[in-house]
Formats: structure tokens, sequence, C-alpha cells
């Protein structure tokens, strides 16, 4: 549905939002969600200190190693899909683009399966608090790469009609990028024992 | 620079498009209001009917099942009270509906950066508020873990109380959603402030309003993010058996628990991190507009306005770090406790100067005593009460003996549910005209402040002394014991003056709906104000300005310039319009 | 009367900390490192005794739940204080951008 503002460009005012806009919008955004891992770190730590013995190290899914690469070559192919769009290369900005979009499913498929080999081995989200901060940290930004893919799929559509093609690339890559170094802060937190 | 003066047809909408499913920052803004405003009547009936049992607790009373109120009945109504007042009213009015009306045309924009994820915010707010209410209307009712739902009580189901189950569940459930909401919000109005601002209006230009809503909007960010954290663990350990907060060994009702080793010391710094700086939230958009309504009737800047800004921003730093002051009997280390203290107490220096100030901008003033600034003084003269009883309580040792005692309910209750609230009165008397196009009666305003404004003195003064003399907070009977029992004509007293108080904000309810159709009609700019919301018609078109944005020239308070044409110098004049020649 | 310049914000109104001689200036310090001192060492009784269910679950926890406590805060402190000033940082940088132009 269409705001004032739209109503307005479309009138010939200069009634828009600047592009940096939503720059700046999402950097709060992940300065948001960030503050959300943040306190999930913070809550592991506590639990896991004053844990007086019932916090059992989970076996580490040995496909969590290959969903990291993925999730970084997916990283990858975003950049280089952004610098051919800004090359002016539209075949090979779409190419990659496309490219990231196949890795970052590849990488949540990845999670299922490992979350699956958990099942398997029968740690729960409830067996203990090491199990259980494991599925929350993954379930968590998994949810939020199925948002990052779904943005990735509307910027492809060409759908969002206020943003330019520069910024809603900018902006989807801030937050994929972001979705990689989070996952890498929580690869990381969940080797430690 | 011109301004740019395109004209900007207002495009045909239904009314629906128009006034509901609106993403005009103008209509979202009053939706908020309008909501906040059923959220206090809700939370006042709730607060009503516990000065009530306190004070005849065999009484039947009106909307309690089974007649004579219980125990766990009280605290059903303990919780629906502080969570419907400090989320639905002190965090949404404040900020989401005065910041939303006001904040684009301040600066001098069109709308917000981010119009539809503003709409999506305030229908994500009121969702959170009817999930929320929903637990009055399940079985075992509304929870009874109060505001602050510490587990182990919040955190085990049903076994712990009636209202533990599905009511306490729809109550995370219900907070979860108004964090988003509040996330979203936030987004907004940084993004806005940082990247929609007219030419001209530069950081040191814009109204103390705008600086506490952008202060408010990062701490809202950053706090409610922790919240949202907490509260998806809280519910894991209800729904999934696991034990973040749920320590081992419990047993509830004769019930062993089969729980590990979690922490409800957890839970609570988790929600203290956020609970710090949403009173923080509640309070700062208060003093933004106390600031300005108080240069605008004195007709004088506001006394060191850098200063003002400054202390915003400080107030908004300090608060979060100072939670570990909810906690100073929960074990900590001593030292700890000392470091929070501190802390606590040096939030007190950007406070007291900001109080200096606004007594420094009515100092040699031209007063004009009209509604807004009747209640603005009144937000003063509140905000010192309340702060100076927050002092006292932020010695630990002090702290020790006075902690979950009705010392604290009167601490919070006239710096929330009194200063902050009569911010919120003088904004709405102030900005009526703006908003509606219409003058409230100044009668009946001021009929309601001399009632209102003794009237919560009488109130929640004397909770003071029944602290100190050891009255508990969340007792719903204190009459078993004699030294307490001694206290309850302090007790009735206290509840007469709320019934006195709690009427005569139907006073207020009158003069604003009645102005609504057929209050006076209101002027452009009926208080002779300088800021930007004060150049446009009463109320403002779709895009603010009808096309003719405004550019800046000078600060917000330009008020009794020496040379000026009149005793005020509007923010977008040229300087050719501003001089008596 | 200093006559106000159009475009003046009131800063002849602000009022300003006092400019202090070097020795004053170490008194003061001095006296308020002092108070501090007082206050620190006087601390020593202020342990609460309120809720036993939580003291116990902090006590029996040992050096390593104390540690976890710490490190708890301090992760959740430093993140959040940094991206406030990072707000602050990055309004400071657009303090020139209007909406038409960076």
């Amino acid at each position: 549905m269409r705001t004032n503002l739209e109503t307005m460009a479309a009138h010939g005012s200069s009634a828009a939002v600047p592009q940096r806009a939503y720059v700046t919008g999402m950097v709060l955004a992940l300065g948001g969600i960030g503050m959300f891992f943040t306190a999930l770190v913070s809550a592991w730590i506590v639990r896991r200190g004053l844990s007086n013995g019932d916090w059992q190290p989970i076996e580490f899914p040995r496909i969590l190693w290959l969903n990291t690469a993925i999730l970084l070559a997916s990283s990858v192919a975003l950049a280089r899909s952004r610098h051919w769009l800004i090359a002016g290369r539209e075949a090979d900005y779409r190419h990659w683009w496309g490219v990231a979009t196949i890795l970052g499913a590849l990488f949540l498929s990845g999670q299922i399966l490992a979350w699956r080999q958990l099942r398997a081995a029968r740690i729960f989200l409830a067996a203990n608090p090491a199990s259980s901060f494991f599925y929350v940290f993954t379930v968590a930004h998994a949810l939020h790469v199925v948002g990052g893919i779904a943005a990735l799929v509307v910027i492809a559509l060409r759908r969002p009609r206020h943003l330019s093609r520069q910024t809603s690339t900018q902006v989807a890559a801030l937050y994929w990028h972001f979705m990689g170094a989070l996952w890498l802060m929580i690869f990381a937190l969940l080797l430690v024992k | 620079m011109s301004a740019q003066s395109v004209h900007s047809p207002e495009p045909r909408t239904g009314i629906l498009r128009r006034y509901i499913f609106s993403a005009d920052h103008k209509v979202i803004g009053l939706q908020y209001f309008f909501l906040a405003l059923v959220a206090v009547t809700i939370g006042t009936i709730l607060s009503l009917l516990m000065r009530m049992h306190l004070v005849w607790p065999a009484a039947h009373l009106p909307f309690v099942a089974g007649g004579i109120m219980t125990p766990e009945q009280y605290l059903a109504l303990v919780t629906m009270h502080g969570t419907i007042m400090v989320f639905f009213v002190l965090s949404t009015v404040p900020q989401a509906g005065f910041g939303n009306y006001f904040l684009p045309i301040q600066i001098g924009a069109p709308d917000m950066a981010f119009p539809r994820l503003n709409m999506l915010s305030f229908w994500l707010t009121l969702l959170a508020f009817l999930v929320l209410l929903a637990a009055f209307f399940v079985p075992g009712g509304a929870p009874i873990s109060g505001w602050t739902a510490y587990p182990p009580l919040s955190g085990l189901g049903e076994v712990t109380g009636p209202g533990e189950g599905t009511g306490q569940l729809l109550w995370v459930a219900g907070v979860l959603i108004f964090c988003i909401a509040s996330l979203l919000g936030s987004i907004n109005f940084i993004s806005t402030t940082i990247d929609m601002r007219a030419s001209g209006m530069t950081l040191m230009r814009m109204p103390l309003t705008v600086w506490a809503w952008f202060v408010t909007a990062i701490l809202s960010l950053l706090a409610f993010a922790v919240l949202f954290a907490g509260g998806i663990l809280l519910v894991l350990d209800r729904v999934a058996e696991t034990s973040f907060f749920l320590p081992a060994g419990l047993v509830v009702n004769g019930e062993l628990q089969m729980r590990g080793g979690g922490s409800p010391l957890l839970w609570q710094h988790l929600f203290w991190f956020f609970g710090h700086p949403e009173v923080y939230i509640a309070i700062l958009p208060g003093m933004g507009a106390v600031s300005h309504i108080l240069a605008n009737f004195s007709r004088k800047p506001v006394f060191g306005y850098r200063a003002m800004a400054f202390a915003l921003c400080a107030i908004g730093f300090l608060g979060f770090l100072v939670w570990g002051h909810h906690m100073f009997v929960s074990g900590m280390n001593p030292y700890s406790g000392l470091t929070f203290s501190l802390l606590t107490v040096s939030i007190g220096v950007p406070s007291a100067v900001k109080t200096f100030n606004w007594l420094g901008t009515l100092w040699g003033g031209r007063i004009r005593l009209q509604s807004p600034m009747l209640f603005a003084i009144g937000f003063v003269s509140f905000f010192v009460t309340g702060g100076l009883s927050g002092i006292f309580l932020a010695q630990p040792a002090v702290d020790t003996e006075l902690h979950a005692t009705y010392y604290v309910v009167a601490h919070f209750h006239i710096v929330m549910g009194v200063a902050a609230i009569f911010g919120i009165f003088a904004a709405t008397h102030y900005w009526f005209p703006k908003m509606f196009g219409r003058r409230m009666n100044e009668t009946l305003a001021k009929l309601h402040f001399w009632i209102t404004f003794p009237g919560v003195y009488c109130i929640f003064m004397p909770m003071h002394f029944i602290g100190i003399e050891g009255g508990v907070r969340r007792y719903a009977d204190s009459t078993g014991a004699n030294f307490l029992a001694a206290l309850q004509p302090l007790h009735l007293f206290i509840t007469i003056a709320a019934f006195i108080t709690a009427t005569a904000q139907l006073v207020f309810f009158y003069n604003f709906f009645r102005s609504l159709r057929k209050g006076e009609p209101a002027t452009e700019n009926p208080w002779d104000a300088t800021t930007l919301e004060w150049a446009t018609a009463s109320p403002p078109p779709l895009d603010n300005f009808g096309g003719h944005f405004p550019s800046v020239y000078r600060g917000p308070y330009e008020y009794s310039v020496p040379g000026a044409a009149q005793d005020f110098t509007p923010q977008h004049l040229e300087s050719e319009q501003t001089h008596a020649d | 009367m200093m006559k106000k310049r159009v475009g003046d914000t009131g800063e002849g109104l602000i009022a300003k900390w006092p400019v202090l001689a070097p020795k004053q200036a170490l008194k003061v310090t001095f006296l308020a490192l002092f108070c501090t001192l007082a206050v620190a060492v006087l601390a020593g009784r202020a342990a609460g005794q309120g809720c036993a269910m939580c003291y116990q679950n902090a006590a029996a926890s040992g050096a390593a739940g104390r540690e976890a406590l710490r490190h708890g805060i301090l992760v959740l402190l430093i993140p959040a204080v940094s991206f406030f000033l990072g707000v602050f940082a990055l309004i400071y940088r657009r303090r020139n951008a209007t909406r038409l132009r960076s």
C-alpha cells in the first residue's frame, strides 16, 4: 500500500527518503539482533558457570564444519555479485546472486541435518543446558537466515520499489555478512567445552 | 535556501486506509495514544480494585470471580496493573504516541523514514495488548508473578499457582510481541532523526523533544533485545522443560520438579538489564516535552540547552550501568553493590542539571500559567520528590531495609506513575490544538490539574511511611500482623485519595472527548511557539507541510530575542522576516 | 545585555564550569578521591539478606559461578555501551546531512 511519501513522490514532490536511511536502518536492526545474541551469550556464560555439574558438552556434529564453509562461501558469492552489479555486468551479478542464495539454502539444509544427527544421538533440547543452548543458538540463527534468504529472493525479483538496486543489494549484503559473522561467533562458542 | 513548494494533493482514500490501516505517522501516533487511553483505564480500574482489597480484605468486590478476593487474585491484579501500565501506557504514549506524531514534523520531514514498518509496529503493539489481556479470560486467569515475572514462580507452569499456566504463557507471548514492535519502532525513530532532517536542522537546533526521543529509541533498541532473549529462554523453560532459570531440587506444592541447575539470578540480570533502561524510556520523552513547554510558557530559551541535551544522553548512558540496584538483596558481592550504588547516585548529577536548568528556564520568565505549563511544573515537582527517594534506595545498606516495601512502591509510582503521566498530560494539553485543530477547555484542564496534583501526593506520600514501618509490597492483606495492622488508617487514607483522584480523571476524559468535537477552533500557532510543528496547519496536512517544506535558520527556543519583532522567533523564518523594522 | 544574533541557540545563558587554579583543582581532586575511598571502605556492612534461594544458589556455585556472573555482566554491558556510543558517533558524522542532501 502506498505511503504519503510515495504518493508525493509520484506527484513530483521532492519528498523521497534518502537511500542512506535504509542503510542506517539496517545497521540499527543488526545492532538489535546483535544485542539479542549477546544476551544469549551472556546467559550461556552464566548458566555454564553456575551449572554445578549438569553441564554436559555435546558431541559436536561434524557437518557443522561443512555448513560453516558453505555460509562463508555464500558471503563471498554475494560480495562478488555486488562487485559485478557496480561494474555494470548484469548477467554476472544475477548469476552470483543466485549462487549466494542457493548456498544459503544449502546451509539451512545442513543445519537441519545437524539437528537430525543430534536427535538420532538422543540429544534433545532439554537434555542438558549445553544442548539447550546449542539448539537455541542454531535455531535462532537459522530463523534469521531464513529471513535473509527471503530478502535475497525478493531483491532478485526486483521487488523493493523505493530502494535503488545499489541500496537494496547493499542492505541485503550487510545483513548476510552479519549472519556469517554471527555464525562464526556461535560456532566458536559451541566448540568450547 | 528556498522551501520546496510543490503542490501535493491529498490522495482519495477510504476511511479504512486513511484512519485505520494507515502508514501516516500522525494517524499511527494517535492510534498508539488511543490504545494507551484504553490501557490506562483498565490499569487504573485494576489499581482501584487493589486499593479496595487492601482496606477491606473481606469485602465482595466487582469483577472478582467468586466474590472475595484471594491473595492470588490480588497478585494477578498487581501483575497485570504493572505490566499494562509500564508497557502499554508509559512505554507507548510518550515515545510511540507523541514521538511518532511530532518527531517528523519537528525536524521538517514529511513522514518517518519507514512508514510501513511504523504501521507494523503499531499493529504488533495492539496484538501484544490483546494477547496480554487474554490472560484474564483463560482457565486460571492472569499470572501472579508481578510485572517482573521472576522464575521459578513464572517458569514452572500451573503447579506454582493459579494463572501460572496459560495466563503466564500469554503474558510472556504478549511481552515478546511488544519487544518486536518496540525494536522496529526504535529503528524508525533513530533513522528518521539521523537521515530525515530538513535543511538547516543541525543537531544543536533540534528541539529537546527530538533529543529525548532519539536517546529513548537507542535505549529501546538495546534493552528490548535483551528482554526478548530472556523471554525466549523463559518460554523454553515453561514449554520445553529446559532449565535456564530453574534450579534443581525444587519442591513445589509437594511435587518435586525435575529440573537441572538453572539460575533464577540469570533471569534477574537479564530482566533488570532491560528493566532499568525501561524506566528511562518511560521518563526521558517527558523530560524533553517539559523542557519544550517550560521554554514556551516562560517566553525564554531553555536554560543551558546544550547541557540539557548532554544530560539526556548521560542519563541514557548511565541508565545501562545501574541495573544491579534492583538486586541489592540477591546476595551479591558488597563491592558489586557499591559499584552499582555509586553509578546509580551518579545519575543524580545529570538529573540535577536538568532540574536546575528547568528552574533556570522559569526564573525571570514572563510566565503564562496555562494548563500545559501547570502540568510541566507538576512534572518537575514529582520528578524531584520521586527522584529523592531513589537516592535513599540506591544505598545498599538502606535498601536492605526498604527493598520490597511500600517505600519502593512510592518511589517508582511518583516518578513513573505521576511524573511521567504529568508529562503526558502536559504534552496532551500542549499538542491537542495541533493534533485536532481545536482547543481543550482551559477551565476544565485547570480543575483537573488542581485536583490531581494534591491528589497524587495524598496517594503516594503516605506510602513512604508505610514502607519505612515495614509494610511489604505485593501483600494482599497485612492485617494479620499487629505492627502492620496499625498502618491501616494510612491505607484507608490512600484508598480514599485514590478514588477521588481517579474520579477527577473523568474531568480530563470529558474535556478531551468534548473538545474533539466542540472545542474552540485552533489557529496554526496558539501558544506563540517557535518550533516547526507550529509552522503548519492544525491539524497538519498529509505531508505535514502542504508541499512547502521548511528550512531552519536558528535554534528551537528563540524566545524574547532582543530586537525581534515579537517575543518569539520561529525556527523557519528567514532573518529578514524576524526584525521589527 | 548581549545582542543575540540570529542563529544563536541561547548559548550565552549556559552555565559554565568555573575555571580553577591548578592548586585548587588538585585540592578538589584529592577531596573527591578521599570521599570515594571512604565510602568504599565503609561498604563492607552492606551485604544483603533477602532472597534465601538466590543467595544459596550464588553461594553454592563457588568461584566458577562468581567468575561466570562477572563475565556475563561484562558481556552484556560492553556491547550495549559500545553500540550506544556508536549511534552517537553515527549521528555526529551525519550531523550536517539533511533529508535532501548528504
